[in-house]
Protein backbone atom coordinates (compact mmCIF):
# COMPACT_ATOMS: atom_id res chain seq x y z
CA UNK A 1 0.00 0.00 0.00
CA UNK A 2 1.37 3.52 -0.66
CA UNK A 3 2.19 5.74 2.14
CA UNK A 4 0.01 8.98 1.69
CA UNK A 5 2.24 11.84 1.83
CA UNK A 6 0.60 14.82 3.50
CA UNK A 7 2.16 17.58 5.24
CA UNK A 8 2.43 21.08 5.40
CA UNK A 9 4.86 23.63 4.16
CA UNK A 10 4.83 27.47 6.13
CA UNK A 11 5.30 29.73 3.97
CA UNK A 12 8.04 31.07 6.12
CA UNK A 13 10.19 27.62 5.10
CA UNK A 14 9.71 28.73 1.66
CA UNK A 15 10.49 32.08 2.24
CA UNK A 16 13.39 31.13 4.17
CA UNK A 17 15.02 28.79 1.40
CA UNK A 18 14.29 31.63 -1.18
CA UNK A 19 16.18 34.12 0.79
CA UNK A 20 18.93 31.19 1.42
CA UNK A 21 19.42 30.64 -2.50
CA UNK A 22 19.31 34.36 -3.54
CA UNK A 23 21.94 35.05 -0.67
CA UNK A 24 24.08 33.03 -2.92
CA UNK A 25 23.38 34.52 -6.61
CA UNK A 26 25.76 37.08 -7.28
CA UNK A 27 23.66 39.62 -9.70
CA UNK A 28 20.70 40.12 -6.97
CA UNK A 29 21.48 42.72 -4.62
CA UNK A 30 18.40 42.16 -2.25
CA UNK A 31 14.83 41.79 -1.96
CA UNK A 32 12.40 45.11 -2.28
CA UNK A 33 11.37 45.96 1.11
CA UNK A 34 7.54 47.29 1.20
CA UNK A 35 5.79 49.48 4.13
CA UNK A 36 4.85 45.71 5.60
CA UNK A 37 8.37 44.11 5.29
CA UNK A 38 9.46 42.44 2.26
CA UNK A 39 7.87 41.64 -0.52
CA UNK A 40 7.46 37.53 -1.62
CA UNK A 41 4.76 36.08 -1.80
CA UNK A 42 4.13 32.33 -1.71
CA UNK A 43 1.64 30.58 -2.79
CA UNK A 44 0.61 26.98 -2.14
CA UNK A 45 -2.82 25.73 -4.21
CA UNK A 46 -2.15 21.60 -3.49
CA UNK A 47 1.30 20.18 -4.46
CA UNK A 48 2.46 23.41 -6.37
CA UNK A 49 4.08 26.14 -5.44
CA UNK A 50 3.97 29.98 -7.01
CA UNK A 51 6.06 32.41 -6.09
CA UNK A 52 6.56 36.03 -6.67
CA UNK A 53 9.25 38.30 -5.47
CA UNK A 54 10.51 41.63 -6.25
CA UNK A 55 13.93 42.04 -6.75
CA UNK A 56 16.64 44.90 -6.77
CA UNK A 57 19.34 43.62 -9.19
CA UNK A 58 23.15 44.81 -9.36
CA UNK A 59 24.32 46.89 -11.73
CA UNK A 60 26.51 45.55 -14.47
CA UNK A 61 25.03 41.78 -14.80
CA UNK A 62 22.48 40.76 -17.73
CA UNK A 63 19.21 40.99 -15.90
CA UNK A 64 17.59 38.42 -18.17
CA UNK A 65 20.25 35.78 -17.61
CA UNK A 66 20.07 37.08 -13.59
CA UNK A 67 16.23 36.72 -13.73
CA UNK A 68 16.38 33.30 -15.44
CA UNK A 69 19.36 31.61 -12.67
CA UNK A 70 17.00 33.30 -10.13
CA UNK A 71 14.35 31.08 -11.27
CA UNK A 72 15.97 28.19 -12.06
CA UNK A 73 17.86 27.94 -8.62
CA UNK A 74 15.00 28.68 -6.56
CA UNK A 75 12.97 25.91 -8.33
CA UNK A 76 16.04 23.35 -7.71
CA UNK A 77 16.01 24.13 -3.99
CA UNK A 78 12.49 24.39 -3.43
CA UNK A 79 11.91 21.24 -5.14
CA UNK A 80 15.36 19.58 -3.67
CA UNK A 81 14.12 20.42 0.29
CA UNK A 82 10.46 19.79 0.11
CA UNK A 83 10.28 17.96 -2.92
CA UNK A 84 7.05 19.97 -3.96
CA UNK A 85 6.61 21.26 -7.47
CA UNK A 86 7.24 24.85 -7.97
CA UNK A 87 4.49 25.82 -10.86
CA UNK A 88 6.40 29.40 -11.48
CA UNK A 89 8.62 32.47 -10.42
CA UNK A 90 7.14 35.84 -11.16
CA UNK A 91 9.94 38.47 -10.83
CA UNK A 92 9.51 42.20 -10.79
CA UNK A 93 12.46 43.79 -11.25
CA UNK A 94 12.41 47.34 -8.42
CA UNK A 95 15.32 48.76 -8.84
CA UNK A 96 18.55 48.51 -10.36
CA UNK A 97 21.41 49.34 -7.86
CA UNK A 98 24.56 51.14 -8.92
CA UNK A 99 27.91 49.21 -7.11
CA UNK A 100 30.91 51.23 -6.63
CA UNK B 1 7.99 54.02 -1.31
CA UNK B 2 9.61 57.02 -0.17
CA UNK B 3 9.69 58.36 3.43
CA UNK B 4 7.15 60.97 3.21
CA UNK B 5 4.59 58.90 2.01
CA UNK B 6 4.51 56.67 4.34
CA UNK B 7 4.80 59.09 6.61
CA UNK B 8 1.38 59.94 4.89
CA UNK B 9 -0.07 56.91 4.66
CA UNK B 10 0.84 55.83 8.53
CA UNK B 11 -1.30 59.21 9.51
CA UNK B 12 -4.01 58.35 7.39
CA UNK B 13 -3.81 54.55 8.80
CA UNK B 14 -3.94 55.68 12.10
CA UNK B 15 -6.62 58.60 12.14
CA UNK B 16 -8.64 56.15 10.13
CA UNK B 17 -8.41 53.43 12.63
CA UNK B 18 -8.95 56.04 15.00
CA UNK B 19 -11.69 57.33 14.02
CA UNK B 20 -13.42 53.87 13.85
CA UNK B 21 -12.28 52.59 16.92
CA UNK B 22 -13.72 55.39 18.30
CA UNK B 23 -17.11 55.14 16.38
CA UNK B 24 -17.65 51.32 17.00
CA UNK B 25 -16.89 51.61 20.80
CA UNK B 26 -19.44 54.59 21.24
CA UNK B 27 -21.79 52.75 19.09
CA UNK B 28 -21.47 49.77 21.34
CA UNK B 29 -21.66 51.86 24.22
CA UNK B 30 -18.40 50.66 25.65
CA UNK B 31 -17.61 54.54 25.67
CA UNK B 32 -20.52 56.07 27.13
CA UNK B 33 -22.41 58.18 25.21
CA UNK B 34 -22.93 60.31 28.35
CA UNK B 35 -19.06 60.42 28.92
CA UNK B 36 -18.35 61.73 25.07
CA UNK B 37 -20.96 64.32 25.71
CA UNK B 38 -19.87 65.16 28.80
CA UNK B 39 -16.40 65.65 27.87
CA UNK B 40 -18.09 67.42 25.02
CA UNK B 41 -19.69 69.71 27.40
CA UNK B 42 -17.14 70.15 29.80
CA UNK B 43 -14.85 72.41 27.31
CA UNK B 44 -15.75 74.70 24.79
CA UNK B 45 -18.03 73.85 22.36
CA UNK B 46 -17.18 75.92 20.23
CA UNK B 47 -13.45 75.31 20.00
CA UNK B 48 -14.19 71.38 20.32
CA UNK B 49 -16.73 71.72 17.52
CA UNK B 50 -13.72 73.55 15.15
CA UNK B 51 -11.36 71.16 16.34
CA UNK B 52 -12.97 68.41 15.60
CA UNK B 53 -14.22 70.09 11.65
CA UNK B 54 -9.61 71.00 11.59
CA UNK B 55 -8.98 67.14 12.01
CA UNK B 56 -11.90 65.83 9.92
CA UNK B 57 -11.24 67.72 6.80
CA UNK B 58 -7.10 67.48 7.67
CA UNK B 59 -7.78 64.00 7.18
CA UNK B 60 -9.92 64.50 4.15
CA UNK B 61 -7.10 67.12 2.34
CA UNK B 62 -3.97 64.09 3.97
CA UNK B 63 -5.84 61.37 2.41
CA UNK B 64 -5.93 63.05 -1.05
CA UNK B 65 -2.42 63.94 -0.88
CA UNK B 66 -1.80 60.04 -0.16
CA UNK B 67 -4.18 58.92 -3.21
CA UNK B 68 -2.65 61.76 -5.56
CA UNK B 69 0.83 60.25 -4.90
CA UNK B 70 0.17 56.81 -4.66
CA UNK B 71 -1.21 57.47 -8.36
CA UNK B 72 1.48 59.33 -9.72
CA UNK B 73 3.71 56.66 -7.69
CA UNK B 74 1.99 53.94 -9.85
CA UNK B 75 1.90 55.84 -13.14
CA UNK B 76 5.81 56.19 -12.63
CA UNK B 77 5.85 52.98 -11.44
CA UNK B 78 4.67 51.10 -14.60
CA UNK B 79 5.81 47.72 -15.50
CA UNK B 80 7.51 46.46 -18.88
CA UNK B 81 7.39 42.86 -19.23
CA UNK B 82 10.49 40.79 -20.22
CA UNK B 83 10.21 37.04 -21.72
CA UNK B 84 10.63 34.72 -19.51
CA UNK B 85 9.71 30.69 -19.95
CA UNK B 86 10.03 29.86 -16.35
CA UNK B 87 7.14 33.09 -15.04
CA UNK B 88 6.36 36.50 -15.33
CA UNK B 89 9.18 38.75 -15.22
CA UNK B 90 8.66 42.29 -15.08
CA UNK B 91 10.64 45.50 -14.63
CA UNK B 92 10.07 49.08 -13.88
CA UNK B 93 10.29 52.01 -15.72
CA UNK B 94 11.44 53.98 -12.52
CA UNK B 95 14.10 51.79 -12.43
CA UNK B 96 15.16 52.03 -16.13
CA UNK B 97 15.07 55.62 -16.35
CA UNK B 98 17.02 55.55 -12.86
CA UNK B 99 19.72 53.21 -14.82
CA UNK B 100 19.19 55.27 -18.01
CA UNK B 101 20.23 58.59 -16.20
CA UNK B 102 23.00 56.68 -14.58
CA UNK B 103 24.43 55.57 -17.56
CA UNK B 104 24.36 58.69 -19.63
CA UNK B 105 25.98 60.49 -17.28
CA UNK B 106 28.83 58.49 -17.74
CA UNK B 107 29.09 59.82 -21.40
CA UNK B 108 31.92 62.30 -21.15
CA UNK B 109 30.40 65.48 -22.18
CA UNK B 110 27.11 64.65 -20.05
CA UNK B 111 26.35 67.06 -17.29
CA UNK B 112 22.84 65.83 -16.36
CA UNK B 113 20.14 63.82 -18.13
CA UNK B 114 16.76 63.03 -17.56
CA UNK B 115 15.21 59.91 -19.20
CA UNK B 116 11.73 58.80 -19.53
CA UNK B 117 10.32 55.98 -21.45
CA UNK B 118 7.10 54.89 -22.73
CA UNK B 119 6.24 51.37 -23.99
CA UNK B 120 3.16 49.29 -25.66
CA UNK B 121 3.44 46.51 -28.15
CA UNK B 122 5.36 47.98 -30.86
CA UNK B 123 8.42 48.66 -28.96
CA UNK B 124 9.95 51.01 -26.35
CA UNK B 125 10.56 54.67 -26.83
CA UNK B 126 13.11 56.64 -24.95
CA UNK B 127 12.90 60.90 -24.03
CA UNK B 128 16.44 62.08 -22.72
CA UNK B 129 16.18 65.74 -22.05
CA UNK B 130 20.31 66.61 -21.86
CA UNK B 131 22.26 69.25 -20.02
CA UNK B 132 25.52 68.97 -21.96
CA UNK B 133 28.97 70.22 -21.19
CA UNK B 134 30.42 73.33 -23.99
CA UNK B 135 33.29 71.60 -25.17
CA UNK B 136 32.91 68.95 -27.89
CA UNK B 137 30.58 68.73 -30.71
CA UNK B 138 27.25 68.14 -29.32
CA UNK B 139 25.27 65.96 -32.57
CA UNK B 140 28.60 63.56 -31.65
CA UNK B 141 27.22 63.41 -27.71
CA UNK B 142 23.86 62.76 -28.79
CA UNK B 143 24.93 59.85 -30.95
CA UNK B 144 27.44 58.82 -28.44
CA UNK B 145 24.48 58.88 -26.38
CA UNK B 146 21.79 57.05 -28.26
CA UNK B 147 24.18 54.37 -28.75
CA UNK B 148 25.44 53.38 -25.69
CA UNK B 149 21.65 53.38 -23.99
CA UNK B 150 20.66 51.61 -26.96
CA UNK B 151 23.44 49.13 -25.84
CA UNK B 152 22.98 49.11 -22.54
CA UNK B 153 19.00 48.64 -22.82
CA UNK B 154 19.76 45.83 -25.51
CA UNK B 155 22.51 43.57 -23.29
CA UNK B 156 21.77 44.36 -19.98
CA UNK B 157 18.73 45.01 -19.12
CA UNK B 158 16.96 42.57 -22.22
CA UNK B 159 15.01 45.09 -24.11
CA UNK B 160 15.57 44.72 -27.80
CA UNK B 161 12.46 46.66 -29.24
CA UNK B 162 13.33 49.85 -28.73
CA UNK B 163 12.36 51.63 -31.51
CA UNK B 164 13.68 55.50 -30.88
CA UNK B 165 16.02 57.54 -28.38
CA UNK B 166 14.69 61.02 -28.84
CA UNK B 167 17.07 63.42 -27.43
CA UNK B 168 16.59 67.12 -26.70
CA UNK B 169 19.23 69.08 -25.42
CA UNK B 170 18.07 71.37 -22.72
CA UNK B 171 20.89 73.28 -21.24
CA UNK B 172 24.80 73.70 -22.74
CA UNK B 173 27.14 74.50 -19.89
Amino acid sequence: MKKEESYEIDGKVIIALIKKVLGKLEGVYAIKRGLFGERVKVKQSGEKIRISLELIIKEGSSIPQVVEETQEKIKEEVQKTLNRAVDRVDIKIKKIKAIS
Amino acid sequence: MGFCKKVLWGIVVVTLALFSLGGFLVSLEIIPRDVITGALTGLEEQLLIKGIFVSFFGFLFVLSIALFLSAREKARDAIIPLKNPLGEVEISQKAICEFIQRVGKEVEGVEDIKARIKSNDEGMDVYLVLSAQSQGEIPRLIEELQTVVKNYLNNTVGIENIREIKVKVAKIL
